[in-house]
């Protein structure tokens, strides 16, 4: 089948498999290995991207499913800088909060929290943790992440600051 | 109080900004499956669906004829190659000491041990065309008893998960300080607790991978894989290939999560990619799914203690008695590595002048080694015992 999507702002015209997933289709048609596959079943949260503006588990979707829409990846978040000068604000504070270790949940995470925050711009602690309960991180214990997104949101970056 | 003059220099307590933080957050860091190789090649493995069977025949005929599989490979098509992976550590000089060690096997040959032991490895053009030829694979085999049970697998007549040995004893170890005989005679109670640990799986985000790529021409085998130890697993792949160390690069990319699975295991798929690498000349990645790594990927913790702790009234511990049951699961190439851990980490940072802790390993049920080498267990007995201490009157 031929698909169409517009990925991070450019047109794919591809021919695929119908039963090809989304994030194989990413991942290794388009070489945009940022999206990371953990679970292959909608648990760990790795491999979210937006589809028109939500958070949705490219693993369960077919790349056919994505026809005629609009995706953004992580790789769509900086601009395309890998420079960590033009990092998002919510990237940034990552950084700043180490609100990563490994970083492999970490797009997936960056890209919950996207359509989340435009949608809750001042989420208290509990929103927060509400938000990134489809993700999963086995490094962190999450203190970090939520400490990252407070200083994203001009909050003081860790409660117990 | 104020800080030290100096803390502001020392980076102690100071916020530190990584250097890689830019690449995972943009979505360039490489990890294995990342890895883009011209012609490369995918793998999927049949695993075995019993915990202990008889294996009869792997007829994979069907699936070496689908468009797109380039080879399958059974424990019979390995040849020379097919042979237990290394004891990755010794034992250490323990008198008395019993151990059977049983390391993993590339391919499952005549018995299953384990429910994810692989039997036959399909490498296609495409991963989804791999996994396709995996329903064309006829195995016979006949199930067998299982040992799932610790304590089970110890009981006379228990089903042996290997034949060549006469029980699933895998080790027998004991270590001992001072005379915990008199330190009970001398005590003013002893306390007995029993306690379980359940296994567990340390189930990083990242699955595993591995990529090979021979050039024939240099000679030169490079090996991308998830581990945390890449120069023991280059020396170690040189060895089973016939390599020089010079002839292989193992790289450790960036690793989403180790915990200690990943360390330097030789699992049956990091010896077999590299070596169908060099034997098909294309490069070749296998990449774990979820439900692999559940099955396939080393566990750890099972254990039971029998502790006893010698206490005086005031609240002194004179003596612990620790004797344990270890899971090793169907395979140990770690040896005694995660039960010593338990046993010399026992008395931890308390004063306790004698011990006697006994450790018998058993059930091999599925593999199970590492996470935190079991050191955890044994600060629990040690700490979670200790409060007993109240009830026979001690000093809190």
């Amino acid at each position: 089948m031929t698909l169409v999507v517009t990925v991070n702002g450019v047109r794919h015209e591809r021919a695929v498999e119908p039963r090809l997933l989304l994030s194989d289709f990413l991942r290794h048609e388009l070489g945009l290995t940022g999206t990371h596959v953990g679970c292959e079943h909608g648990v760990c949260g790795a491999c979210t991207v937006l589809v028109d503006g939500e958070a949705v588990r490219s693993c369960l979707m077919f790349a056919v499913q994505a026809d005629g829409h609009e995706l953004e990846t992580v790789e769509g978040l900086s601009g395309g800088d890998a420079s960590g000068d033009a990092l998002h604000p919510l990237q940034a504070a990552f950084r700043e909060a180490h609100g990563l270790q490994c970083g492999f949940c970490t797009p997936g995470v960056l890209m919950t929290l996207v359509p989340f925050l435009r949608d809750h711009p001042d989420p208290d602690e509990r929103e927060i943790r509400e938000a990134l309960s489809g993700n999963l991180c086995r490094c962190t214990g999450y203190q970090n992440i939520v400490a990252a997104v407070r200083l994203a949101c001009g909050a003081p970056p860790s409660p117990r600051a | 109080m104020a800080p030290p003059p100096h803390r502001a220099r020392s980076g102690i307590g100071e916020r530190v900004r990584r250097n890689e933080d830019a690449r995972l957050l943009t979505g360039r860091a490489l990890f294995v499956d990342d890895v883009r190789l011209d012609g490369l090649l995918h793998v999927a493995f049949l695993r075995s669906q019993h915990a202990h069977a008889r294996l009869t025949s792997v007829d994979a005929s069907a699936a070496r004829g689908r468009p797109g599989v380039v080879a399958v490979y059974t424990a019979a098509d390995l040849g020379d190659y097919w042979r237990p992976g290394p004891l990755l550590v010794p034992p250490p000089p323990i008198a008395g000491l019993v151990f059977n060690p049983c390391t993993q096997v590339p391919l499952a040959k005549d018995t299953l041990r384990h429910v994810g032991e692989a039997i036959a490895m399909v490498v296609a053009e495409s991963r989804y065309v791999a996994e396709d030829a995996l329903d064309d694979i006829v195995v016979e085999a006949d199930p067998l008893p299982a040992v799932v049970h610790l304590e089970a697998a110890l009981a006379p007549g228990a089903p042996r998960v290997h034949d060549h040995l006469p029980s699933n004893l895998a080790a027998h170890a004991v270590q001992r300080k001072g005379d915990w005989t008199r330190a009970k005679a001398r005590a003013h109670a002893v306390i007995k607790r029993r306690f379980h640990y359940d296994r567990g799986a340390s189930a990083a985000i990242e699955n595993r991978a591995v990529a090979a790529q021979w050039d024939p021409r240099a000679e030169e085998l490079t090996v991308w894989d998830t581990t945390q130890a890449p120069i023991p697993i280059r020396n170690g792949l040189a060895q089973l290939l016939g390599l020089l160390e010079s002839q292989v690069r193992v790289i450790a990319p960036f690793v989403g999560g180790g915990f200690g699975p990943k360390i330097m295991m030789f699992y049956p798929e990091e010896v077999l990619v590299p070596w169908a690498a060099m034997r098909l000349g294309r490069s070749v990645k296998w990449t774990e799914d979820r439900q692999e790594n559940f099955f396939a990927t080393t566990q750890e913790r099972g254990q039971i203690h029998d502790a006893e702790l010698a206490v005086t009234k005031d609240g002194k511990i004179l003596g612990v008695k620790d004797v344990f049951l270890h899971d090793t699961g169907a395979y140990d190439p770690y040896g005694l590595t995660v039960p010593i851990n338990s046993q010399c980490t026992l008395l931890g940072p308390y004063d306790i002048r004698a011990t006697r802790a006994s450790s018998l390993r058993s059930s091999r049920t599925r593999r199970s080694l590492r996470r935190c080498g079991a050191r955890a267990p044994a600060r629990r007995v040690r700490d979670r015992a200790a409060p007993g201490l109240r009830g026979q009157g001690a000093r809190d």
